[in-house]
C-alpha cells in the first residue's frame, strides 16, 4: 500500500506552473470524453507531459456509440499513462492494470470495493458524499488503492440533457454555458455548467476535507482546480498540505460531518 | 420471440392489478434496499404472497435490491437475500457490486439483472456486466435508437428498457442534489427530487430544469422490431388507477404489434388514454434525439391530479345488467363514462340510474369509496375498472 499522495487536476493547461508547489503528478481531462473541467487535453498533450510528470487521463463521460473513437486512439497512449474511468465500458479497453475506476456518487462500501480489487481492478475513486467514518472504514477493510475528491467544487449531478441552453432558448436569454442557483427553500447556492454533451451541477462552496487530513492515511487525494478562482486557487496551492487550509478558503465539508438520512422517517 | 411487458407495484393490491391488466412481470421493493423508500412496499410475507399470485398466472416478480450501499447497509443482507432466494423471486435488480458478491458468494442461483443506475450506455458495458454473471442489462434511459440496437445486435445479454413515466434529470444515480439540499439520500430511495424544485439566479426569471415523462407509445413498434426483451413503466409509487391504465393500454398496443394488427387509429387512442392519465406531459425523451426546450419544465412542478378513476366492480348480475360498483370519484346519472378491464375492452355507456347502499336513486356518487349500483347494458366482471369517457 502506498502512502498519501496529492494529485492536481489542473486549472491551466501550462503544466510547469504547478511545480513549484511541489506537484509531479496530474490528472488530465481528455478533450471530449470528460465533462466539468476548466482545461482539456488531447492525447499529444498529453503523450507530451507524460514524458516529464506522472499523468493520469480522466475520463468522465459516459459514452455512447462513440466508445468505439476511444478504442481508435487508446494504443497511441504512453504505456505509463493510467486511466480514471467512469463508464464501465471503458473496462473492455483499457488494460486493467492502468484503470483507476470512478463511478461518481455510488462506489460507497467496503464490500463493493473489496469485490472490484478481487475482480483485479484494486484503484477506485470513492464517492464524495461520504462521511468521514465511512472513509475512515473503508480506508481500514480495504486493500485497494483509494483515490478521493480532497479539495474540489464537487460534482453534485451530471445530465445528459443541454440544461443552460433550454433555459435560455425557452426565455429568450442571452447565451451563458452556466448559471449560479440559489435553491428557494433552504437558500442552499448551486452551481450548474453545460458544455458539449450535457450539463453538470457543483457545490458553490469548495469542498475542503483538509480538517481530516491526519485520518487519510495511504489514500490519493484529488485536488482538483477547476472551477475556482484565482485568489482560492492561490491560497488552495500554497496550503494543501495543512489540516488549516478549509479555514483559509470559502469551503465546506458537508458530507463528511452530515449523516444522510433515506427515508421520510427517519427525519427528525 | 416473447416480448416482456414489466410494471411497476408499490404493494400488493396495485401487483395484482399489474398481473391482472397485462404486465408479463413485475417489479416490487422490499422495506429496505430498493429505491423507493418511502413507497409502501413490501415484507418479505408480502413478498411470497406476490410471487404466488403472479407465478399461479404465469407472471415473473423481479425484487429491486438496488440501492447503494453504504457500509451500515452491508449487516443484513445477506440474510435478506436468501430469504428472497427461498421465496422464489424470479430475479434481484442490483446496482451494487457489494450486491453482486454477496450472490456469488453465497452460492444463490436466482438470476441478477443490473439496474439502471449503472447507466449502462454501450455494448462495452454489457459485456462487462455479462462476465460478471447479469442476466439482463436495464439500459439507461439516455440510450437512443443507434445505442440500443448495437447492443441487441452484438451480445445475446437481455436487455430491458423504459418506455414510460418519470425521468431523472441526470444520468440515474449520478445525483446526490437531494442530499445536499433536503439530507435525503437519492441513492439510498429518499429522493426528494430536487430538480423539480424552484432556483433563482440573476436573470428575471426562475430556474428549474424538470424534466417531462417517457412516452414510447411512438416508438413501441419500432423498439419492438429492435428485439428487445423487456419493456419496462417506471412508477412504484404510482396509483392502482394508473398502473392498471398503463398496463392496459401497452398491453394492447404490444398484442396488436405481435398480431400484425396495430394501427396509427389504436395508438391515437392509447396516446389519449395515457396523455390523461398521466400527472405530467410526456415526450420520447432520447430515443429520437436528445431532448430540447421543450423536454422540460421552466417553472416547477407542473402535476395534475387525475380524476378519471370513477368506480372499480365489484361485481355484475346479468339478468338485471347491474354493476356494483366502489366509487373513486364522482360520477352523476346522465355521464357517459366507460369500462375496461382484463377481459373487457373498452365501452361506453351512459349511466341510467345510481341505487346507494340503503337502494334510494341518487343523482350522482359523491362519497368517497361508497358501494353502489348502476345498469351497465353489457357485461363487465369484478376488477373492471370504469372511466370518464375519452373520445
Amino acid at each position: 500500500m502506498q502512502k498519501k499522495k496529492f494529485i492536481i487536476i489542473p486549472k491551466h493547461k501550462e503544466l510547469e506552473l504547478y511545480e513549484k508547489y511541489n506537484f509531479n503528478t496530474f490528472i488530465l481531462p481528455l478533450k471530449d470524453y470528460s465533462i466539468g473541467f476548466d482545461s482539456y487535453f488531447d492525447i499529444d498533450e498529453i503523450n507530451d507531459y507524460s514524458n516529464k510528470y506522472t499523468i493520469y487521463v480522466i475520463m468522465n463521460k459516459f459514452l455512447h456509440n462513440n466508445i468505439y473513437s476511444f478504442k481508435d486512439i487508446y494504443n497511441k497512449f504512453n504505456k505509463n499513462i493510467k486511466f480514471i474511468v467512469e463508464d464501465i465500458g471503458l473496462t473492455e479497453i483499457i488494460d486493467k492494470e492502468r484503470i483507476v475506476l470512478y463511478e461518481n456518487h455510488i462506489l460507497s462500501n467496503y464490500s463493493a470495493i473489496n469485490y472490484l480489487n478481487s475482480i483485479g481492478y484494486n484503484n477506485v475513486v470513492i464517492n464524495n458524499d461520504l462521511t468521514i467514518n465511512e472513509i475512515k472504514e473503508i480506508i481500514n477493510k480495504t486493500k485497494s488503492n483509494i483515490y478521493y475528491f480532497y479539495v474540489a467544487k464537487n460534482n453534485l449531478m451530471y445530465s445528459r440533457r443541454n440544461l443552460v441552453t433550454n433555459y435560455n432558448k425557452n426565455y429568450n436569454l442571452k447565451e451563458t454555458n452556466s448559471y449560479n442557483l440559489i435553491e428557494e427553500v433552504s437558500r442552499k447556492v448551486l452551481n450548474i455548467y453545460e458544455e458539449k454533451d450535457g450539463s453538470i451541477v457543483t457545490f458553490d462552496k469548495i469542498f475542503c476535507a483538509s480538517k481530516y487530513l491526519n485520518e487519510f492515511k495511504n489514500i490519493n487525494l484529488i485536488i482538483n482546480l477547476s472551477k475556482i478562482d484565482d485568489v482560492n486557487e492561490k491560497m488552495i496551492l500554497e496550503n494543501y498540505s495543512s489540516e488549516s487550509l478549509c479555514n483559509l478558503i470559502d469551503s465546506d465539508y458537508y458530507f463528511l460531518e452530515n449523516e444522510i438520512k433515506y427515508k421520510v422517517g427517519d427525519l427528525k | 420471440m416473447k416480448y416482456e411487458l414489466l410494471l411497476p407495484a408499490g404493494d400488493l393490491d396495485r401487483l395484482k392489478f399489474a398481473c391482472l391488466y397485462g404486465a408479463d412481470a413485475v417489479y416490487i421493493g422490499g422495506y429496505n434496499y430498493s429505491l423507493r423508500a418511502n413507497a409502501n412496499n413490501f415484507s418479505l410475507d408480502e413478498i411470497d404472497e406476490a410471487v404466488k399470485f403472479a407465478h399461479e398466472r404465469g407472471k415473473k416478480v423481479y425484487v429491486t435490491v438496488n440501492m447503494i450501499f453504504h457500509n451500515e447497509d452491508l449487516k443484513d443482507l445477506d440474510e435478506y437475500l436468501i430469504a428472497l432466494d427461498k421465496i422464489g423471486i424470479d430475479s434481484y435488480i442490483v446496482s451494487d457490486f457489494a450486491v453482486i458478491e454477496a450472490i456469488k458468494r453465497l452460492n444463490i442461483k436466482t438470476k441478477f439483472f443490473i439496474s439502471t443506475q449503472k447507466s449502462i450506455t454501450n455494448l462495452e458495458a454489457v459485456k462487462f456486466y455479462k462476465n460478471l454473471g447479469a442476466y439482463r442489462v436495464v439500459l439507461a434511459r439516455e440510450c437512443n435508437r443507434d445505442d440500443i440496437k448495437n447492443i441487441k445486435d452484438n451480445i445475446d445479454t437481455e436487455v430491458e428498457v423504459f418506455i414510460h413515466g418519470a425521468m431523472c434529470t441526470s444520468y440515474s444515480g449520478r445525483c446526490v442534489m437531494s442530499n445536499y439540499v433536503t439530507k435525503r439520500d437519492s441513492n439510498r430511495g429518499g429522493c426528494s427530487q430536487v430538480c423539480r424544485f424552484m432556483f433563482e439566479n440573476d436573470t428575471d426569471y426562475e430556474y428549474a430544469f424538470s424534466s417531462k415523462d417517457l412516452n414510447m407509445i411512438d416508438y413501441l413498434s419500432d423498439m419492438m422490431d429492435l428485439n428487445i426483451e423487456s419493456y419496462k413503466i417506471e412508477g412504484r409509487m404510482k396509483s392502482l388507477y394508473y398502473i392498471a391504465t398503463v398496463a392496459n393500454a401497452y398491453r394492447t398496443i404490444m398484442d396488436h404489434k405481435i398480431n400484425g394488427t396495430l394501427n396509427e387509429d389504436i395508438i391515437k387512442y392509447y396516446k389519449k388514454v395515457l396523455n390523461r392519465v398521466s400527472n405530467r406531459e410526456n415526450t420520447p425523451q432520447f430515443y429520437d434525439k436528445v431532448p430540447g426546450v421543450e423536454g422540460q419544465y421552466y417553472s416547477g412542478r407542473q402535476e395534475i391530479s387525475n380524476k378519471d378513476f370513477l368506480g372499480l366492480i365489484l361485481s355484475y348480475d346479468k339478468e338485471k345488467q347491474e354493476a356494483t360498483i366502489e366509487q373513486r370519484n364522482k360520477f352523476s346519472v346522465n355521464d357517459i363514462v366507460e369500462v375496461f378491464g382484463p377481459n373487457t375492452s373498452v365501452q361506453q355507456f351512459k349511466i341510467e340510474y345510481i341505487k346507494n347502499e340503503d337502494n334510494e336513486y341518487v343523482d350522482s356518487a359523491s362519497h368517497a369509496q361508497e358501494i353502489v349500483k348502476i345498469k351497465v347494458p353489457f357485461d363487465v366482471c369484478e376488477n373492471d375498472i370504469m372511466r370518464v369517457q375519452i373520445s
